[in-house]
């Protein structure tokens, strides 16, 4: 009878203190995350926020130790495949004279030069609201300005052109244009 | 501000070209593919992602890494500020063009259980 009560009374204490731990693995998973990123070689800061933001979106207490723990366990492989840093100024538009367009742009963006010849579209309007009409653009066209915006850069067009006909967007620093041609 | 009336045709200049030599393509990382071909226009958090794919966090982002360098995803953070949105801001990744092709190719050419059915539109 003595062994039966210390059962019940040993199995109460543990689910109470099991319990009360699953309390701070939030916390905890939230430390080993930042620890995490704290160590990757770049983007500590982006990864430290958008690590905390996954925690944010998983249920339950253990899920959340559980993406935190394995996080940590694959080091090695986040150190090696982490991405380079951010380029840090977007495209911008350094010279808009009819018939050409030149954004300059880092070395490492995909967009560096664009050059508009005629007859294939028509710019109407003046920045940042301009109406492009004609025929369907090439896809270079659509991939310079589709990278633009997905970059996650609002530095150059960013409103896809397609289709055609749809007012492009120049959310940029293109309100001082300089040097025309000088890219 | 000046005018921007123009007759124009963009050139492609060989410095517009990223870094699009395929990564190693495991049944994992297809299975990160096989979501963004199936959904192109949408944009997945990692926690999304982790929970459609099944696959765990450690796993996950080094797939997510290695396909943003090589220019099948592209990243960005979703819109307002993590003060404005009362936790932090998520990082939503959608799929490129070049990540649409590299993606349609891969899943073609694998058998793949149960992910051949997804991409018939190629």
């Amino acid at each position: 009878m003595v062994t039966l009560i210390s059962m019940v009374v040993a199995s109460v204490i543990l689910s109470l203190v099991a319990s009360e731990v699953e309390q701070w693995f939030p916390w905890l998973a939230a430390r080993l995350v930042r620890y995490e990123a704290a160590k990757l070689p770049r983007q500590s800061e982006r990864m430290t926020e958008q690590w905390l933001a996954d925690l944010d979106e998983i249920p339950g207490n253990v899920g959340k130790l559980l993406y935190a723990v394995l996080l940590v366990v694959r080091h090695a492989s986040l150190a090696e495949t982490v991405p380079t840093e951010e380029e840090a100024p977007g495209p911008q538009i350094v010279s808009v004279e009819t018939p050409t367009i030149s954004v300059s742009a880092p070395p490492a963006w995909i967009t560096s030069t664009a050059v508009l010849n005629p007859p294939s579209v028509t710019l109407t309007g003046h920045a940042p609201s301009v109406l492009v009409q004609g025929p369907p653009l090439s896809a270079s066209v659509q991939e310079v300005l589709r990278i633009a915006d997905h970059r996650g850069h609002p530095a150059y067009m960013s409103t896809l052109v397609q289709p055609l006909n749809l007012p492009l967007h120049f959310a940029s620093t293109s309100s001082s244009p300089t040097t025309p041609g000088a890219n | 501000m000046m005018a921007l009336t123009s007759a124009a045709t963009l050139c492609r200049l060989p410095t517009m070209t990223p870094k699009q030599d395929s990564p190693r393509l495991t049944s994992q990382s297809l299975k990160v593919l096989k979501l963004f071909v199936e959904s192109s226009s949408h944009a997945y958090s990692g926690a999304e992602i982790m929970k459609v794919t099944g696959l765990s966090s450690g796993t996950l982002y080094p797939i997510l890494f290695r396909f943003e360098e090589h220019g099948l995803l592209e990243s960005a953070w979703e819109v307002g500020k993590a003060q404005t949105l009362g936790r932090p801001r998520r990082r939503l990744y959608s799929v490129t063009r070049h990540g649409l092709v590299v993606a349609r190719s891969a899943l073609s050419e694998l058998a793949v259980p149960g992910l051949r059915p997804a991409f018939g539109r190629s």
